[in-house]
């Protein structure tokens, strides 16, 4: 049944990691010195450093990991499936955690997928007159960690039940604020263990707020 | 007999109203209960509460004798529910909707699944989306059906079907009854429905639960007494079962639920001219005991009098 529930949550999903690729592959090819339609071509001339990679990147991984997150939250509620789906005879965490766990492999897989191509293709001799170093790619990485916060707080606004949706979307503003606070604190090396440990705390907040809304709320 | 569904003062409050007040509903095992109310009067949220979807704020619902707040998987699993507006996944099919809610249940039931999408003409390769109101109630049914419940838990299952369509789903609802000890409540405000299938029925008014008892009792015992005057009819002072008074003209009307000697002598205290008992269908019986104050439009009222009017001109 957890296959399943994990296929019907990976069929609805596909569609906006199908976008998200898309967007990730056009931000490595524009970053490789590709021509896209709309961009102009821009090679790097130090990958992951001196380049057009990492704001891009930001704003897709931000955009695919609110979308993944109120797809498999508001949707339900949109369509008034929670009904059906909850009365499964699964426990709601179980679910729930399927749920998160299809959603962020999802957004990981896509937005690690995207990092790790250009990393690769900047590993590569010849492409580019710049050294690199996997060090460089440090960046990226707290990007891809940072998003999936915003995952889990999308999700978690999506579940919230508020009678005004500008209340949930405070949750997210909320998480923002916190998350930038703590990403700032990166440019300090001095704050960087800070900075570094944040995300995941902030992450296992917001999942374990997650399970409590989604055993706790009303589902009318 | 035990009881396939039973709460103890449930209560839910939505704002300072209470929706669900102190709520004490028994459902035997094998009977099928028709829950009545009109809109607004708590039937959906008293479901909710008993699926689990809604929490009470004081009082206990047990459902196949396990308590609904810590209702484990395998219990669930007995307890098949239609929620209002029949909720389905509209982007999959009928076959992947069916094949993925068969993934639930070890004691799903194939064959009989398929019987019911042959007997409904569901197309497997159909999108949900494309189905009519009336088909995805039929699937609705079907998947609810197909794992073999012992209690169904419909929540006004006919909403928006048009009169065929509504025959049908019952005819098949009352097949699915016929299947040996298995429970069914289904809320409805369409009585005609609930006079064809359900042997118990509960009125729900503004929360609480104002009925419940079998079917035929309930349309032997409510009466409508229309006592006559030759004048203003005087205030009623009230007996036992007494529902609702109200003065039309010249003639207190009176609803009362099991209209006996004592009724009669309350009314012949008034002294009227004439003292007249009529039978009211289930229909009948529903509306008086659940509407308020309210009755026609004031509009309607003066067409009435005008119509009088009209009538005493020709006589003169």
């Amino acid at each position: 049944m957890l296959k399943a529930l994990a296929l019907k949550e990976l069929r609805e999903l596909a569609p906006i990691a199908a976008l998200g690729l898309l967007a990730y592959a056009s931000i490595v090819g524009h970053s490789m010195g590709y021509r896209l339609p709309f961009m102009s071509a821009q090679p790097a001339d130090v990958p992951f450093v001196l380049d057009d990679f990492l704001v891009p990147l930001v704003f897709v991984a931000i955009t695919l990991a609110m979308l993944l997150g109120f797809r498999q939250t508001a949707f339900e509620s949109l369509a008034g499936t929670w009904n059906w789906l909850l009365h499964r005879p699964l426990t709601r965490t179980r679910l729930f955690a399927v749920k998160l766990l299809v959603g962020g492999g999802v957004y990981t897989i896509c937005t690690a997928f995207a990092i790790v191509w250009y990393a690769c293709w900047a590993d590569m001799p010849g492409k580019h007159a710049s050294p690199f170093f996997w060090s460089m790619t440090l960046d990226a990485w707290r990007v891809w960690l940072t998003a999936g916060a915003v995952y889990l707080a999308s999700f978690l606004c999506g579940l919230w039940p508020g009678r005004w949706f500008g209340m949930r979307i405070f949750a997210l503003a909320g998480v923002g604020v916190i998350l930038f606070f703590f990403a700032m604190a990166f440019d300090d090396s001095r704050w960087q263990p800070i900075g570094w440990g944040a995300p995941p705390l902030i992450m296992a907040a917001l999942a374990s707020s997650v399970f409590f809304v989604a055993r706790s709320r009303d589902y009318s | 007999m035990s009881d396939a569904i039973l709460t103890q003062r449930l209560t839910r409050y939505y704002g300072r109203r209470a929706v669900v007040n102190s709520l004490d509903l028994r459902v035997p095992q094998g009977s099928v209960y028709g829950f009545l109310g009109r809109n607004g009067a708590g039937k959906s949220t008293t479901i909710k509460m008993l699926t689990g979807m809604v929490q009470p704020d004081s009082g206990r619902a047990f459902v196949l004798g396990e308590d609904v707040s810590q209702l484990a998987p395998a219990t669930r699993a007995r307890i098949a529910y239609l929620a209002e507006g029949h909720p389905l996944y509209r982007w999959m099919t009928v076959g992947e909707m069916a094949r993925f809610a068969s993934a639930f249940y070890p004691s799903w039931n194939d064959r009989l699944l398929e019987q019911i999408l042959d007997h409904f003409a569901l197309p497997r390769r159909t999108k949900i989306r494309r189905l009519s109101n009336g088909q995805r109630a039929q699937l609705s049914l079907a998947l609810a059906v197909a794992p073999d419940p012992e209690l169904l838990i419909l929540d006004d299952p006919t909403l928006g079907l048009d009169t065929v369509v509504r025959r049908e789903f019952l005819e098949s609802l009352i097949q699915v009854i016929q299947r040996r000890g298995r429970t069914i409540l289904f809320s409805s405000h369409i009585l005609g429905d609930v006079e064809r299938v359900a042997d118990r029925i509960g009125i729900l008014a503004d929360g609480v639960l104002r009925v419940d008892c079998p079917t035929d009792v309930f349309k032997e015992s409510v009466r409508k007494v229309l006592v006559e005057f030759g004048r203003t009819p005087p205030e009623f002072p009230g007996c036992a079962g007494l529902v609702s008074s109200r003065q039309v003209g010249a003639t207190l009307e009176l609803i009362v639920v099991g209209f006996g000697e004592e009724q009669r002598q309350a009314c012949e205290a008034l002294e009227p001219r004439a003292i007249d008992v009529i039978e009211l269908n289930l229909e009948d019986a529903f509306i008086e005991y659940t509407r308020g104050p309210r009755r026609s439009l004031p509009i309607f009222a003066t067409e009435h009098r005008d119509v009088e009017s009209l009538g005493a001109q020709g006589a003169a």
